[in-house]
């Protein structure tokens, strides 16, 4: 089943098309990721999928509610981290004291409250901390603190715009960790936005990549990357003088050849009668050939030949 | 009805979110007290100036009473009128509207939840002023009809939130996000200043004024309770443009005024704040992050 | 000369900023306008109430409006610095500015002269609206010259006092709001220094208390200039300004450069942890 099941999605702000015609599926249970540069239209899509932002066309569901006639019901039933620390963490409360806070706004009882906070401190693992000023903990630790309040209804969607940007590396690495937790422990689908790729590739079931607010491309990492097979890269690690080089250079240009510190490299599959053509060659110049290796696709790079495709 | 529950419960810790902030000025405690006090004794002064028993028509003769009741009513409507916005500003600028918005919170409980730090800094004001006034100042009062006064007193706050909604739906309304916001600056630091009467009798101001005076519930509030709380004040003789048009009780006809202003503004108020909310959602203002 | 160029700089940047916002710009001159009618109503309802004021005050109407035109100017200046700070250091720019040696300085100065010239013009402007309809002596009878230099004079004793209370941002931490020295001095004087009535009306041993600042002696001189009270030695009132400015001046400055050197050791200037 779609928690969220959105089509044709379109919002302008002034003349800017920020969102052109996107449909949005995403399954139960899963963790989506929306991919994309700045600008792209991410935020906007979360926030049309919040209701904190009307379409201007468009319909679907999310949660099984209509988007445009049951909005209020969507908004009682989804959470959301923004992209900035400290929303939502008042610095004159402890760590303790913000999570009670936010669960009376969410309608928990006291006792509900307490059980609920407590839980949620041992799974963020700021139990330790929960004494200290919220603005005594470090950035991390706050972040973690945003997405426990985010938690503590725990309803079935879990919207996080960018969740470790302005994070160190380790507060990311701990936070992506937290996150996949989230879902295994909970269940809960998670629809994430971000422009790191390493954050997509780790996390994900699922990428959408959006590029001036259009859908590109929605599949699994595996999938993505086969899709740009392609564009393989092979390099060859060889000794020779910069006269070969050069000619070698010339003769491949069409299958993207490239020299420098030794190696050459070609924008050719591994395997294919363009690399035996590519070999043959490096024998016949007498080229001493050390090492043939050839380079999966990032998704970065997988990202990048999709969106300079789409130009 | 658990959904009333909800809202009471998480005022109460709005509240005592807001008490916590507030404790921690402390300094600002001892300033306010010291205001209070520094603005009962300069019309103290200037009442020793007029003399004894200078006759305030129909407000009877005391004219520190006069100026404490003045004070009242503008410490409330400071923070009822003048508060909303800069709330709703706060929410917006911290990035907790998204936050409200999407939690069982009606779109006015967060308003009136952080408003509670002002409410904690004006409306003991009103009691310290009647305090300072009566125990240094000089300052006699009665307690004529007392429902009458506290129903009258409601009113006022209730009025004054009112406008005080009309005037923090400007903020997504006309997009009014940075600088002065105009409904506030033009009733509260303009007309009401001049025209509520905090500090004289509106019969001091030209009559083109005091026709202005009469659509501020202030003017209402405050000519009913300086009749009845201020020894010697006439509970007949009319003075308001309206009271003298509509031949009541002029105490009646404050009431009924009030009582009507409040019912429009905060349905005004509260109408108004949900039309920009929504006019937000559409326009993609209603959160600060992009 | 570089030092006057960055002084002017800064104002030039504080005009810059108000234009930006136009609606705050008016809003101001309003707010000015607003509050002196306020006083000047409260003057006209106890005038008419009472016969003993008249007797004592021939026109309390335009007394007030000396008092409160002064005294609002003086409260404004007086809090221009601090003002000034606050705004740099929460837009994170004041520790940029220390960089430079006078920079600090200049900001305070540049500020503080924009505030005079700018609440000085609509000082003036409502005193030229509101005085012809007070009955009050013609302006073309007054002694201007005296009153600029007395003025003058005013306004850099003020501005010591300013910077005393600039000097709170860093010595106190009082990062925003309201700083202490010139709250303490604003009320002193609004109670004590004859703004909004005579001294006659407190007992002899308390008297004192408003005549230890410089804006007794400046409403006192005003009024006297504009005929609305007995004359007095503008040479003496003048020499007592003096002393104030004499005195004022450079300790304030002395303060500041304190303040500043105590932020710096301190990381103070940075509103960044």
């Amino acid at each position: 089943m779609n928690i969220v099941n959105l089509r044709g999605i379109t919002k302008k702000f002034g003349r800017e098309l920020a969102l052109n015609k996107v449909d949005i599926a995403v399954r139960n249970g899963e963790i989506f990721t929306v991919l994309g540069k700045n600008g792209a239209g991410k935020t906007t899509l979360i926030k049309i999928i919040c209701t904190l932002l009307l379409p201007d066309a468009g319909n679907g569901s999310v949660l099984g509610y209509d988007l445009m006639r049951e909005s209020e019901k969507i908004r009682a039933n989804v959470s959301l981290v923004a992209p900035t620390v400290d929303v939502g963490v008042d610095p004159t409360l402890t760590v303790e004291e913000n999570l009670l806070f936010w669960a009376v706004v969410y309608g928990l009882t006291d006792e509900e409250a307490r059980k609920r906070v407590k839980e949620t401190l041992e799974i963020l693992g700021l139990f330790e901390v929960r004494n200290r000023w919220a603005m005594e903990i470090s950035a991390g630790m706050r972040q973690k603190l945003g997405i426990g309040r985010a938690i503590l209804v725990r309803h079935p969607l879990l919207l996080l715009d960018e969740p470790t940007v302005k994070l160190d590396v380790e507060s990311k690495f701990s936070l992506r960790r937290f996150i996949r937790d989230i879902r295994n422990e909970f269940g809960t689908t998670i629809l994430l936005t971000t422009h790191y790729f390493d954050e997509a590739e780790e996390l994900s079931d699922r990428v959408m990549i959006l590029d001036k607010g259009k859908v590109l491309v929605v599949d699994s990492i595996e999938n993505l990357k086969k899709r740009i097979s392609a564009t393989e890269k092979i390099e060859i690690h060889a000794k020779t003088d910069s006269a070969r080089a050069k000619r070698i250079l010339s003769m491949f240009s069409r299958y993207g050849a490239f020299y420098e510190d030794a190696v050459f490299r070609f924008t050719v599959p591994l395997f294919s009668d363009a690399m035996n053509e590519i070999l043959n060659e490096f024998v016949l110049e007498g080229v001493e050939i050390l090492e043939v290796s050839s380079k999966s696709p990032s998704l970065e790079e997988t990202f990048l030949t999709i969106t300079g495709s789409s130009r | 009805m658990r959904n009333f529950i909800v809202q009471l419960r998480s005022i109460v810790a709005f509240a005592k979110r807001e008490y916590i902030i507030w404790t921690s000025y402390k300094i600002n405690i001892v300033t306010w007290i010291l205001d209070v006090f520094i603005n009962s004794t300069l019309f103290f002064m200037m009442s020793l100036l007029m003399g004894k028993n200078t006759a305030i028509f129909p407000y009877g003769n005391n004219y520190v009473s006069f100026v404490v009741l003045g004070l009242s009513a503008y410490y409330i409507s400071y923070t009822n009128l003048g508060d909303p916005y800069d709330r709703v500003a706060r929410i917006y600028w911290n990035g907790t509207m998204d936050l409200y918005l999407l939690s069982p919170l009606s779109l006015v409980t967060p308003v009136i939840g952080i408003m509670y730090r002002s409410v904690l800094d004006d409306y003991p004001r009103v009691l310290l002023a009647f305090l300072f006034g009566t125990l240094f100042f000089g300052a006699v009062f009665r307690f004529l009809q007392p429902f009458t006064i506290l129903l009258i007193v409601i009113l006022l706050g209730v009025s004054t939130f009112g406008i005080g909604m009309i005037s923090a739906s400007s903020f997504f309304l006309l997009n009014l996000k940075v600088g002065t916001e105009p409904v506030k600056f033009i009733f509260q630091d303009i007309i009401i200043a001049l025209a509520a009467g905090y500090f004289y009798p509106i019969s001091v101001l030209p009559y083109s004024l005091q026709l202005v005076s009469s659509i501020l519930p202030h003017t209402y509030a405050l000519d009913a309770l300086r009749r009845l709380m201020i020894p010697g004040g006439n509970l007949n003789v009319p003075v308001l443009p309206l009271q003298k048009v509509w031949h009541i009780s002029p105490v009646l006809s404050d009431v009924i005024v009030l009582a009507c202003m409040s019912v429009l503004f905060i349905f005004l108020g509260f109408y108004l704040y949900a039309v920009g909310v929504e006019k937000a959602r559409r326009n993609g203002t209603l959160t600060r992050w992009q | 000369m570089k030092n006057v160029k960055m002084i002017l700089s800064f104002m030039k940047l504080k005009f810059r900023a108000s234009l930006l916002y136009p609606a705050g710009f008016i809003t101001d001159i309003i707010r000015e306008y607003v509050n002196v009618a306020i006083w000047l109503f409260v003057a006209l309802f106890v005038q008419n109430a009472s016969v003993s004021v008249r007797s004592i005050i021939n026109n309390y109407v335009g007394y007030m409006l000396v008092g409160v035109i002064v005294f609002q100017n003086a409260d404004k200046l007086m809090k221009a610095p601090f003002n000034a700070l606050s705004k740099a250091f929460w837009e994170k720019r004041l520790e940029v500015y220390d960089t430079s040696n006078f920079g600090v300085f200049a900001l305070v100065i540049g500020d503080f002269i924009y505030t005079f010239i700018f609440n000085g013009l609509i000082q003036i402007s409502i005193l030229l609206v509101v005085w012809p309809l007070i009955k009050a002596p013609a302006i073309g009878e007054w002694k201007i010259l005296s009153v600029l230099l007395l003025y003058g004079l005013f306004i850099v004793s003020i501005f010591g006092i300013s910077l005393i209370g600039a000097s709170t941002f860093f010595f106190l931490e009082v990062k925003q709001g309201r700083e202490p020295v010139s709250w303490s001095v604003s009320t002193l004087v609004r109670l004590f220094s004859g703004v909004y009535y005579p001294l006659a009306l407190f007992p002899i041993y308390m008297r004192w208390i408003g005549k230890i600042f410089p804006h007794y002696y400046m409403i006192f001189a005003m009024r006297s200039i504009t005929g609305l009270s007995c004359k007095v030695n503008l040479v003496n009132v003048g020499i007592i300004l003096l002393l104030f400015a004499v005195v004022l001046l450079p300790f304030g400055i002395f303060i500041f450069k304190k303040a500043i050197t105590f932020a710096e050791k301190r990381s103070g200037m940075s509103a960044l942890v």
